[in-house]
């Protein structure tokens, strides 16, 4: 607690005084030597019938006037701040001129608690002021009369204590050091109580008398032995159990009791036990405790107006002025204390960077990066990517970020891992730049902030992943073609068998159907596919330089090639992984990321290049058993794969004849462009008719396909008629073309998976169009 | 070639309404004679004087006006001429209201492969398919090796269209798809066929070859 940073404590005394003839201390002393307040209570002022039903000011102007006129010279030296009458209570404060001016906000009140409870002849008036910035309350009663009645007196002081109130004040700041800010005790509409100050001065006949009869009291007075009575005072025994003025102080009695007197005399009345009736009793709020000090309390017996001697108290009060400049600051101080320790709970994290660029990717090339993820905040850290109002998922279709969400305790970071891969269930818009390689990701912490993480990448433009029906109406290279290059061509009306197709066909036509190779049995090498598709992108012709592939064989471009995809497949069996200086198309990279690959490098590439597809058999199960890659793409689906022939009918019929991994590689091209295809070849919708089609008959299959858009159909027969070709000059067996092609051209409509029917019942399909 | 025109548009204007047809038309022709040229001038009014051969078949459409309220819209299938892609024909002209049969005047040979093809379709189309025989590339007279005659004569005698084109100075290309468009019967009731014309047909390119056929039965 700082208040005394914020509160100047001034020693000046404040006294109160309740007095009934004050001239008695209106003498010519210097004015600093006056009480810098004056309180004067007064009960039984008017006790005519009328007064109950009249409760008029004229008394209080009249008898103003008259004390007013006791005070003497005095009288100048105070102004009056506030009277108040009820009926006979009277209660008159003044300040002294010199400090009438730290007076604020005086307030006057009163309350009636005599007959019924209501009506004035008992009850209270009271006034409150603020001195400087300390709050003060001044209270005058006039309880129950009787010995009796202790519990009524009781009873009235609660009830004044309730119902005793001021208004609250506006907005203003709270002037007292000591209320907590927002505690609604200095805000607008809340009505102060007696309570709501620093200091409560109650004063007044309040009437308690002795509790027993003691005998003879006539001779303890004369006596002089009054002391020995205050331990059956009411009032002190009432404070004591807590039944009324609990924690009110008093100064010590010195004085004989104030009542009753025959009037006119220093004499008590025989006929009443003496009291001490008139008090002058004090209370603190919590923190100002021992601020109020007694100089003097007495009772002043020369006044004989009145059965009650008149009873004086000089009170000294520690009083506060704020110092608001010392107070703005600590306030600010501590609402930037809060402030920090808020922000101290809110996570935040450091991103090594906003960016994360991919450069260039190709269909079906996986591509990874990194970013690390610090919690630099104070608190753990929950994070999650978020969609966005615009993406329904936390990343695009071709974006996988591993972990997308997490935990990081205080100083602890982690590496998220963003990989990208456009396959053909994304490329689609890609290809023809529909859509850009980039996004906006949004990383949401928990009871934080967004932060916001680019994800860039230039994608090349290929024929794979591209849509059949952009590809029919492409007469260019595709790589060098704008997006409206690309709007243009389909706006044209015209189609045709894409160029891609009729470059890999031309290529095995003139190059492998009439040289005793085997088509469709091996998969070639993946460097050279990665050429095709460059030429097939790029527009440029497939030639001889194809042939006699030796690439393969280098021991620098295995190990470029084998080793990193090696690492690659330990980390994610199913994924297939490439490294960035690859260019393969997914399908052919299925192919060899099936294979055992063996330790030592030559021995992996030997069987790359060498193996058979059946030697690719167990992917499905990797895929399936790959918990970390949740989704499945297009990659896992490898044409021809499960509809091999025992590995025996191979071996003797087309494995045994002599293959050129340029003519393997150009012949798995050719199946893989088809298997890329976003919609296959056949679409979706028309599976079903297929394979019910392969269980009835070539006519069966034909009607099957008469829905088929006529650009598909085009490309379709000019495909079958290559393949008839093949098999008519004993390059592959329709058999064999039936198996590879059944799964490049038809694919299930999601959900459906695959029987080993259905697979025998696509194979019968394509054979039937063959 | 005047009386062929003759009756052209009478079926149009039976009826009242404007109608709107979609035919289908086939290119056939040897490799290079211009078949693909003669589309391109037609429906987009450009020429290349060194253009790639066709891949399988190229699919184009164009608008025709027959008069003053009734349109066709020709489905094109321009087909390869390469002898490669020969067996890919029938499926390409089965279902085809007309057919164009090229051939390049500066070049005998293709004269007598246009001569095959009017055989072939007339013995396998459809029975009532239009045909029009275009002597292509008139641009190239002093080359000329097929005279008009004869190839006026050999239409007269086959009951073809007879045209002398030339896809480079856009010489009777329109004349010969109005004609052809116009000779085309149209069907009483106003039918939208635009599914079967713009569509091929696989089964055209199996029929007679059964023994393939068993071989593939596995």
């Amino acid at each position: 607690m700082n208040s005394a940073a914020m509160v100047d404590q001034l020693p000046a005394p404040l006294e109160v005084t309740r007095v009934s003839n004050p001239t008695k201390e209106a003498g010519q002393t210097a004015l600093t030597t006056l009480p810098e307040l004056l309180v004067l209570g007064f009960q039984e002022l008017d006790v005519r019938a009328e007064a109950f039903v009249y409760n008029n000011a004229v008394k209080d102007v009249e008898w103003t006037d008259a004390l007013e006129g006791c005070m003497g010279t005095t009288q100048h030296a105070y102004r009056k701040l506030a009277t108040k009458q009820l009926i006979g209570m009277f209660i008159m404060v003044y300040a002294r001129i010199d400090v009438a001016e730290r007076v604020s906000d005086v307030q006057a009140t009163s309350v009636g608690c005599g007959i019924m409870g209501m009506v004035g002849n008992k009850g209270a008036v009271a006034v409150r002021l603020t001195y400087l910035d300390t709050p003060l309350c001044f209270v005058c009663s006039h309880l129950a009369h009787d010995a009796a009645q202790v519990d009524r007196r009781n009873a009235q002081f609660h009830d004044l204590c309730k119902r005793l109130l001021f208004a609250g004040r506006d907005g203003a700041p709270a002037a007292d050091p000591l209320v907590p800010l927002g505690s609604g005790v200095h805000g607008a509409g809340r009505s102060l109580s007696v309570f709501d100050h620093s200091y409560l001065v109650w004063l007044g006949d309040l009437n308690y008398r002795l509790a027993i009869d003691t005998g003879d009291m006539a001779e303890i007075m004369a006596r002089g032995e009054h002391q020995s009575l205050l331990g059956l005072d009411q009032l002190r025994i009432a404070m004591m159990n807590k039944q009324a003025f609990a924690g009110f102080e008093e100064a010590g009695i010195a004085f004989a009791p104030t009542y009753k007197y025959v009037l006119g005399t220093s004499t008590y009345d025989e006929g009443r036990r003496p009291a001490w009736c008139d008090r002058v009793l004090w209370w603190t709020r919590p923190g100002c405790e021992g601020g109020v000090r007694s100089l003097s309390y007495e009772s002043v017996d020369s006044v004989m107006t009145s059965d009650h001697k008149p009873v004086r108290s000089r009170l000294e009060l520690d009083v506060w002025k704020v110092n608001q400049e010392c107070r703005q600051a600590v306030y600010l101080e501590v609402l930037r204390e809060l402030d920090r320790y808020e922000n101290e709970c809110i996570p935040t994290a450091t991103l090594a960077a906003n960016i994360v660029d991919f450069g260039e990717v190709a269909f079906g090339q996986l591509v990874r990066r990194s970013m690390r993820l610090a919690n630099s905040g104070q608190v753990p850290l929950e994070y999650s990517f978020v969609a966005t109002p615009s993406r329904p998922h936390y990343a695009p279709p071709w974006l996988r970020i591993s972990p997308h969400c997490g935990m990081l305790l205080p100083g602890e970071s982690v590496d998220v891992g963003f990989s990208v891969l456009v396959d053909e269930r994304t490329s689609a818009a890609l290809s023809t730049r529909a859509e850009d390689l980039s996004d906006i990701l949004v990383l949401h912490l928990d009871r934080g902030r967004d932060y916001f993480v680019q994800v860039q990448g230039q994608y090349l433009t290929s024929v794979y992943g591209m849509s059949l029906d952009v590809l029919v109406h492409c007469k260019q290279a595709v790589r060098t073609m704008t997006r409206e290059d690309f709007e243009a061509c389909l706006d044209s009306g015209q189609f045709s068998v894409p160029v891609c197709v009729w470059t890999l066909t031309d290529f095995l036509s003139t190059y492998a159907l009439d040289r005793g190779y085997s088509l469709f049995y091996w998969p070639g090498d993946r460097a050279l596919a990665a050429r095709v598709r460059e030429c097939l992108d790029c527009g440029q012709p497939l030639d001889a330089s194809i042939l006699q592939w030796q690439g393969s064989s280098d021991d620098h471009v295995a190990r470029t090639v084998v080793e990193p995809l090696q690492l690659e497949m330990r980390q994610a069996s199913s994924r297939v992984s490439m490294t960035d200086q690859t260019l393969v198309p997914s399908t052919l990279h299925s192919m060899f990321s099936n294979m055992d690959m063996a330790p030592s490098t030559a021995e992996a590439l030997e069987r790359l290049s060498m193996e058979p597809w059946t030697a690719a058999h167990s992917y499905a199960q990797d895929a399936v058993s790959d918990e970390e890659e949740e989704e499945v793409t297009a990659i896992e689906r490898v044409p021809g794969m499960e509809a091999l022939p025992p590995p025996e009918a191979i071996a003797s019929a087309a494995t045994a004849a002599p293959h050129d991994a340029g003519v393997d590689t150009v012949a798995t091209c050719l199946v893989a462009l088809f298997a890329s295809l976003p919609e296959p070849l056949i679409p979706t919708d028309l599976y079903a008719s297929c394979i019910e089609a392969g269980g009835v008959s070539r006519v069966a299959a034909l009607e099957a396909l008469e829905v088929l858009p006529p650009g598909n159909l085009n490309v379709l027969v000019y495909l079958l008629a290559f393949l008839r070709e093949a098999v008519e000059r004993g390059a592959t067996t329709t058999q064999r073309v039936a198996q590879v092609f059944a799964e490049a051209l038809l694919r299930p409509p999601p959900g459906r998976v695959p029987s080993e029917s259905d697979g025998r019942m696509l194979s019968a399909f394509i054979g039937y169009l063959l | 070639m005047a009386e062929h025109q003759s009756g052209a548009g009478s079926a149009a204007q039976k009826s009242g309404r404007p109608r709107k047809l979609v035919f289908k038309v086939v290119l056939l022709g040897e490799s290079a004679v211009g078949k693909s040229s003669i589309v391109t001038r037609f429906t987009r009014d450009e020429f290349n004087q060194y253009k790639e051969s066709t891949i399988g078949a190229a699919f184009l459409t164009k608008e025709i006006a027959i008069d003053a309220s009734n349109t066709v819209n020709l489905n094109i299938w321009d087909t390869a001429g390469q002898e490669r892609y020969k067996s890919l024909a029938p499926m390409y002209y089965r279902n085809a209201e007309a057919a164009v049969v090229v051939y390049d005047i500066t070049q005998a040979a293709s004269f007598e492969r246009a001569k095959s093809w009017i055989k072939e379709l007339q013995r396998q189309a459809e029975p009532n398919i239009i045909i029009a025989l275009a002597g292509n590339k008139t641009d190239l007279a002093d080359r000329r090796t097929v005279s008009k005659e004869e190839g006026a004569a050999y239409a007269a005698t086959a009951g073809l269209l007879f045209f002398e084109t030339s896809a480079q100075s856009g010489e009777n290309v329109g004349e010969l798809f109005v004609s052809l468009a116009k000779k085309i019967p149209w069907p009483a009731e106003p039918v939208a066929s635009a599914a079967g014309a713009q569509s091929v047909n696989l089964a055209a390119g199996r029929s007679g070859n059964a023994a393939a056929q068993n071989d593939c039965a596995c």
